[in-house]
């Protein structure tokens, strides 16, 4: 019968002190505690604009909250205005360069009277990130507007979505999120029946260390200004791979570069053309009149997600744009067709505006040159959405008795 | 993955923390299961329970009748546990499917509502484990009378989702002297360890992971050099991830008091396949030697018989990392490896020059020995086609 | 360690007590920084382990 050769346990050092060693431990956590505490205290993003994908959870960096208060806190002065912008990649500004973004724009257009900042993320919901910020701001800066685009009908998740929820756990975890109850019980009825037990404990271990320990914010910091550790899809290969963030530049495409023809392939246009025939289709029935009318479920459901999404008083400093499709899509739709998607789109509207936000819409009126796809804006739609968007600020900022020196006269 | 999670930190601090406090042996080790039996059920799941509890229970009393039938029966269930959990799909489509492929798609289906949707938890580790127990007491070794250190040795959660493969013999003495006594030096080993393991696994192997997967659909466009380093890559990944796991695990352990068997020994520091082997999850290879290759004959049966029973060996050596026939091919190319590097010497002309190339140039030798054994992780991590077509592309072919 | 151990062993006592403490205490600042940034990588999605059949 044959054995292994028995794995002795190692001799026990004379210099090894484990009393010494558990205060050098516990020391050593306190000091990266404080650190993380100190760096993220004050902006490291020098000319921040957006975060673009170097700087976002596509590229393994995932910015904390602070981080991005830090952002806010470095450039608002307390006489102005914050204007946070959320939403997905069209509010992001994907398909516009750097020095072309729409917010830069936004901000020319509303003056020194405002700050605008862009917290818009790649496929995240009016909920995520901006909408958390602004949340989490609303007492150090109780003069702010928050505005995000969705579609009509668009998934609005008070939890938001991911690669993004992290920031909404980060914050509620914090303290920083208002209560809120019909928030709060559609984030328990997610709890519950979306996540297991340990995912949940999970969640709420790692915001329960970080809390504390302010890792992430460490590595972060880290990572944007000495040393990336995290290679990723974007930057798989050496020696960008491990660059500090700071060194990856924004290189967005930009639309204007890539000819019509090929941002605007046949195969492209058919697929996309579906997409544009069918987005609201399944929410109508046709009246006997011809009228389109909103399903009851349809209206309540969505009524019932916008109510949960923001707390009241969040909600009353919110503007919401809905998303047009480019016009070389729009006007291949039958007259039934377009009167249908126009039904959703005041429909829409009016459950936004129901529910305590401003809303709107961008798009109409629009040149097909203004489009780089079927939704994503070039530098000049960018423009055009610009001057919307601070016409619609200037008027929801008036309601909310924000009075500003400086501003341009619209 | 379960060692990367949030809750096995807050759980292995609260454990090795109250296993310390508490006053009495008999309390650490009854608190000791239950721990075990929380994590097994965290992570499997009760459902995901049920086949090691079943094997548990039919394995100590059939070890403690000390009857060979019973012995042998349950190691029978072990095996059939095994087959069934994680290679039934394989058995079917392979075994099945070429003479009755109605029949096999049948039963596949039929086993889609049977099968979970991923084999129980550390099934591979407490299978081979219950049958060294099992093959051990059949041959006249003590049984483990202790309920409690029998259910501890079944699923002690340090070392039952990836390793190593512990032997009864080692592992109740430390328990048992882990229950009494404790050094404080076992802290700082056992953390170190731990740190070791993290960096190992978080650091290099997560990282070089993105790396490969990002690289490799361009494989056959890189330059010359760059394949070679891929390559290196690939040897640093597994070896990274797995001792990074063992190291955990063993940290863990050392934690409580207790001492695992060492998994890797500087692997790619080999001059030859079996040094390879005796340095590459050491308890694996030595469960294969004394429970598949000393079994069926080892070398005591002649030349052909040796090289036969090596190559079946290594061929389920391979079958054990996951059910498919790359795997086997890598169990299969070792295992030639192996025969050729324990026989080159007998080969006419060459054979001469070869054994003076590996005893009087270690560096060569090292050399030679990593490129087989990197070449064959090719073989291990993509199908056998794919493999081959990278192989050439390596050596410009 | 062994090698450092028998160096150390040679040292007057007082010396060999302030190594020992110092020592123990700079591995300890080094592995809570290093516990710090593994806290933060797993909070990360990653592959998962290989051998995910075990």
């Amino acid at each position: 019968m044959s054995e292994p050769p028995p794995g002795s346990p190692p001799q026990r050092s004379p210099f090894f002190r484990p009393g010494t060693f558990l205060v050098g431990l516990l020391l050593g956590l306190a000091l990266c505690s404080l650190v993380a505490r100190r760096v993220s205290s004050q902006s490291y993003h020098r000319g921040f604009t957006r975060f673009y994908l170097g700087i976002s959870p596509e590229a393994q960096y995932y910015p904390t909250l602070d981080e991005m208060k830090a952002i806010v806190r470095s450039s608002c002065r307390p006489d102005q205005t914050l204007v946070i912008v959320g939403g997905n990649s069209i509010f992001n500004g994907v398909g516009q360069p750097p020095g072309s973004v729409w917010t830069g724009e936004l901000q020319n257009q509303l003056g020194d009277g405002y700050f605008v900042v862009n917290f818009a993320f790649r496929g995240a919901l009016c909920t995520d990130g901006g909408a958390v910020v602004a949340e989490a701001l609303r007492k150090e800066f109780p003069r702010q507007i928050y505005v995000a685009n969705t579609s009509p009908f668009g998934a609005v998740a008070p939890y938001g979505t991911e690669p993004y929820r992290y920031l909404f756990w980060e914050a509620l975890a914090r303290g920083e999120l208002e209560a809120f109850p019909p928030r709060d019980a559609d984030v328990s009825h997610f709890r519950r029946r979306y996540m297991s037990w340990g995912e949940r404990f999970d969640v709420g271990s790692r915001e329960s260390l970080d809390r504390v320990l302010r890792f992430r914010d460490l590595w972060n910091w880290v990572g944007f200004t000495r040393l990336f550790t995290i290679p990723s899809m974007m930057t798989p290969h050496l020696p960008e791979a491990i660059w500090p963030r700071m060194k990856v530049a924004d290189t967005e495409t930009d639309f204007d570069t890539i000819p019509f023809d090929v941002r605007f392939r046949p195969e492209i246009r058919e697929a996309e053309m579906k997409i544009v025939r069918g987005f609201s289709k399944i929410f109508y029935t046709e009246g006997p009149d011809g009228a389109w009318i909103l399903r009851p479920e349809t209206a309540k459901e969505y009524g019932e997600q916008i109510r949960a999404a923001f707390p009241d008083d969040l909600k009353a400093r919110t503007l919401i744009l809905l998303s047009r499709n480019s016009p070389l899509y729009v006007e291949q739709l039958t007259p039934s067709e377009r009167s249908r998607d126009d039904q959703a789109y005041r429909d829409a509207i009016g459950l936004w505006q129901k529910a305590g936000c401003a809303a709107g819409e961008y798009g109409t009126g629009y040149e097909v040159l203004d489009f780089g796809d079927r939704t994503h804006l070039t530098s000049r739609g960018g423009q055009k959405l610009a001057h919307t968007v601070a016409d619609l600020v200037r008027s929801l900022s008036d309601k909310l008795g924000y009075t500003h020196r400086n501003s341009p006269p619209p | 993955m379960i060692f990367t999670t949030y809750w096995f930190i807050v759980f292995s601090v609260f454990v090795v923390t109250v296993y310390r406090l508490l006053p009495r042996p008999a309390w650490r080790l009854g608190f000791l299961g239950l721990c075990c039996l929380v994590f097994h059920a965290h992570f499997a799941g009760p459902a995901g329970m049920a086949p090691i509890i079943v094997l548990m229970i039919v394995t100590y009393f059939a070890a403690l009748s000390r009857r060979r039938g019973a012995c042998l029966a349950a190691m029978a269930l072990s095996v059939f546990a095994l087959c069934f959990y994680k290679y039934l799909y394989f058995l079917l489509a392979e075994a099945v499917g070429p003479w009755a492929p109605h029949l096999a798609a049948t039963l596949a289906n039929r086993a889609f509502y049977i099968l979970p949707g991923a084999p129980p938890l550390g099934i591979s580790f407490f299978a081979f484990e219950f049958l060294h127990y099992l093959y051990e007491v059949k041959n006249g070794g003590e049984p483990i009378r202790n309920p409690l250190k029998f259910l501890l040795f079944s699923i002690f959660f340090p070392s039952l989702v990836a390793g190593p493969i512990k032997r009864y013999r080692q592992f109740i003495p430390a328990l048992e002297e882990s229950s009494r006594a404790f050094d404080p030096s076992f802290l700082g080993e056992g953390l170190f360890r731990i740190a070791t393991g993290f960096v190992k696994k978080v650091v290099i192997a997560d990282n070089l992971n993105l790396w490969i997967d990002a690289t490799q659909p361009e494989f056959a466009s890189l330059s010359f050099a760059y394949r070679w380093i891929f390559l290196g890559a690939v040897g640093a990944r597994i070896l990274m991830d797995f001792s990074g796991y063992s190291d955990i695990a063993i940290g863990v352990a050392r934690l409580l008091g207790i001492t695992l068997p060492e998994n890797f020994s500087w692997p790619y520091l080999a001059r030859n396949i079996q040094d390879f082997w005796q340095r590459w999850h050491i308890s694996l290879s030595l469960w294969i030697r004394d429970y598949v290759y000393i079994p069926l004959g080892g070398n005591r049966h002649g030349v052909p018989r040796r090289i036969a029973n090596g190559l079946i060996a290594f061929a389920l050596c391979g079958l054990w990392h996951g059910p498919a026939w790359h795997f086997v091919a890598w169990g299969l190319y070792h295992g030639l490896g192996l025969t050729l590097s324990s026989g080159y010497s007998r080969i006419p002309a060459i054979g001469a020059v070869i054994k003076q190339v590996f005893t009087r140039e270690p560096l060569v030798a090292l050399a030679l020995t990593q490129v087989f054994v990197l070449c064959g992780w090719l073989l291990f991590f993509y199908p056998v086609h794919d493999a081959l077509q990278m192989a050439g592309l390596l050596f410009g072919l | 360690m062994k090698l450092l151990d028998d160096a150390l062993v040679r040292l007057p006592t007082v010396a060999q007590k302030a190594l020992a403490h110092t020592g123990s205490l700079v591995v300890g600042i080094v592995l809570a920084v290093l516990l710090h940034y593994v806290l933060y990588r797993i909070g990360l999605p990653s592959k998962p382990f290989i051998y995910v059949a075990f």
